[in-house]
């Protein structure tokens, strides 16, 4: 059984901010996660996003992670990723996105 | 195989994006009962998402029907689809983003049958009758395990 759609926002190491989604971003969540990634990048200065717990993403996901990057560049923030596994991870290498974006092992590992 | 062989085992939904989720969990329901692992059914998911969103989104200037299919073929789950929208192989050219454009520049459009082709085991294309017109016919095999 899949896991529910769910996003946190929450303080990290290091000044931070973490967006944890659970489940999926797909077709469906993808505005809804889009609208919180936005919010979170524009009051705070470093987001990650903690995967750990997401277990699908689709090309619909991927342009969510692209246009918050694009986001991110354009005001000097910072966006990185963590904690990616399974499918998750390979679609991030598949399409190259791994190499464009800092990714971390876990949210233990953030400097 | 005659004409009205070639029509059996379609399930037909109308190509509207407010019906993604049932035709999804239609597939998905039946590739789990079929014994599919769960590894494999990430993959399927992300197959039927790519080809389904694509065909709601693109296919037709007017309402139009999707059909889709499935059946186990030996070791693999076999995932069709079909539609009466415009002419469109995705397997045509190489659809992944080009390389000499910065990833962040790249029209994130063309990963989708780029991931589609990395996930399955084949991927093929015709376009032939079907339903009595001309149809886009696209059939994905995925391994079961």
């Amino acid at each position: 059984m899949a896991k529910e759609f769910t996003q946190i926002e929450s303080q990290g190491p290091n000044g931070w901010t973490v967006w944890t989604v659970t489940g999926r971003i797909d077709t469906i969540t993808a505005d809804t996660a889009y609208a919180m990634g936005e919010s979170i990048l524009q009051k705070n200065t470093k987001m990650v996003l903690d995967m750990s717990d997401m277990d699908y993403i689709s090309s619909a996901g991927l342009r969510v992670l692209l246009r918050l990057n694009k986001l991110a560049k354009k005001s000097g923030k910072e966006f990185n990723l963590s904690g990616a596994s399974g499918i998750v991870k390979s679609v991030l290498e598949d399409s190259g996105m791994d190499t464009l974006f800092t990714t971390w092992g876990s949210l233990d590992e953030l400097k | 195989m005659t004409n009205e062989e070639r029509t059996v085992g379609w399930k037909r939904y109308d190509a509207e994006m407010k019906f993604y989720e049932n035709i999804r969990d239609d597939v998905m329901d039946g590739a789990e009962k079929a014994g599919i692992s769960p590894k494999q059914l990430l993959k399927l998911e992300l197959g039927l998402e790519e080809i389904l969103v694509n065909i709601i989104s693109y296919a037709y200037d007017y309402p139009g029907y999707v059909w889709v299919k499935t059946s186990v073929e030996n070791d693999c789950f076999r995932l069709e689809f079909a539609d009466h929208g415009r002419p469109f192989d995705p397997l045509e050219k190489d659809r992944r983003p080009a390389k000499d454009l910065r990833l962040e520049d790249r029209e994130p459009g063309g990963f989708g049958i780029f991931l589609v082709k990395k996930n399955f085991t084949s991927v093929s294309y015709k376009y032939e009758e079907l339903f009595g017109k001309m149809a886009n016919h696209l059939i994905l095999l995925l391994a079961m395990k």
